[in-house]
């Protein structure tokens, strides 16, 4: 009897415990992902060819290929030969010229690996516009005397055409570029010169 | 003892009645006999019902080439259904639309996600999403990206999440795409 009515419970407990369950009205949304990925590259690829007598760098480097940094606004300096200036300046077909300043052309920022083909057109600078000239004057036609004095020292005196020379013999005498004076010694300093040498003697005789 | 005994009994009684039970209503029997006036038919009614059922499969994450303006996306597509006459399968896709630099997410890159239908129609999914009613139907996408936008990003790693949202949905209420 003990056993049936605890086996009675037991089996009650189990169908009361049943769930009810009901339909859902709610409209059923199942959430799913996906990710979109992507790298911009840090650097590109700058080819430069160049046809004609010039030279040309990129931000100061010589060479055909660079890595430049993205975004980055690279100078390309166009420089002539030697003995020649430039004329025209094509980049990838376009006329630059105009736009070079001091020879260099700053570039649009790069965003892609990109070619420039660089086409110099020259001409040879003419001989009196030279790049170099000379700091001196040429002098003027003149005659040069060379005198020796007992001393065996000499001295030269050049006087320029049309000048007026001094009678005495000067040393070193040159021509001022300023004045056109010739410098001259005056008969005092060759005095003073005189006096020099003799003590000079005695003092070797002495020895 | 015997109160034990008792006790007991009337537990499991108590618990009994508190058993549900199902209940049923008696449906009278169609009975025909001679007595039945003519014409002498009956009719019984037989009823089941076909629970919806769908698969949608949707694109897997994508790496999107430097530069390029136009990338697959994969489909997203409607197997395995069994819909109701007039209920369809929209997904929505959303997102802000922009790839965003892992080291700085203020540097972006703008894209779209667009489908084109069979005649030849291009929508954008920010403006309009995919219904799918029947086995088989696929929805292809394409990623597109400007080539000024491209030009403009700053160097680096970028990504988005794109959520799908299924919803399983009456076709009236599904808005008309708009290209």
């Amino acid at each position: 009897m003990k056993k049936l009515a605890v086996f009675l419970l037991c089996l009650s407990m189990l169908s009361a415990a049943a769930v009810t369950a009901s339909a859902d009205d709610e409209p059923n949304t199942a959430p799913g992902e996906a990710t979109i990925g992507t790298v911009v590259p840090d650097s590109h690829r700058l080819t430069v060819n160049v046809t004609g007598n010039a030279d040309v760098t990129v931000d100061g480097k010589e060479g055909t290929e660079f890595e430049v940094e993205r975004l980055s606004q690279p100078v390309i300096e166009i420089k002539a030969k030697d003995g020649e200036k430039l004329t025209k300046v094509l980049v990838n077909g376009e006329d630059i010229t105009d736009k070079l300043e001091d020879g260099m052309l700053t570039l649009d920022p790069i965003y892609e690996d990109m070619t420039l083909d660089i086409q110099v057109e020259t001409e040879a600078l003419p001989e009196d516009s030279s790049d170099t000239e000379s700091n001196t004057e040429s002098t003027p036609d003149s005659t040069a005397e060379s005198t020796t004095d007992s001393n065996g020292e000499s001295a030269s005196e050049s006087t320029p055409d049309g000048g007026s020379p001094d009678g005495s013999s000067p040393s070193g005498g040159a021509v001022n570029p300023v004045t056109g004076v010739i410098g001259t010694i005056s008969a005092g300093g060759l005095i003073a010169l005189g006096a020099m040498a003799m003590i000079k003697r005695r003092n070797k005789d002495k020895e | 003892m015997k109160t034990a005994r008792r006790t007991i009994a009337g537990l499991a009684a108590l618990a009994i009645m508190a058993m549900p039970f199902t209940a049923f209503a008696a449906e009278a029997p169609t009975e025909i006999n001679q007595d039945t006036p003519k014409p002498q038919q009956g009719s019984a009614k037989i009823s089941t019902y076909v629970a919806p059922t769908y698969i949608v499969t949707i694109p897997a994450d994508t790496k999107v080439s430097f530069n390029a303006l136009e990338s697959d996306f994969g489909t997203i597509e409607l197997t395995q259904a069994r819909l109701e006459p007039d209920k369809v399968v929209r997904v929505h896709l959303a997102s802000d639309y922009k790839l965003k630099n892992k080291a700085d997410e203020s540097r972006t890159i703008p894209y779209d996600i667009v489908s084109t239908d069979d005649g030849g129609k291009t929508g954008s999914f920010k403006k309009f999403d995919a219904q799918l009613e029947f086995e088989g139907d696929v929805c292809p996408l394409t990623i597109k990206i400007t080539q000024d936008d491209w030009n403009a990003a700053a160097a680096g790693d970028y990504s988005d999440t794109v959520t799908f949202n299924v919803e399983y949905t009456d076709t009236a209420a599904a808005p008309e795409p708009e290209p």
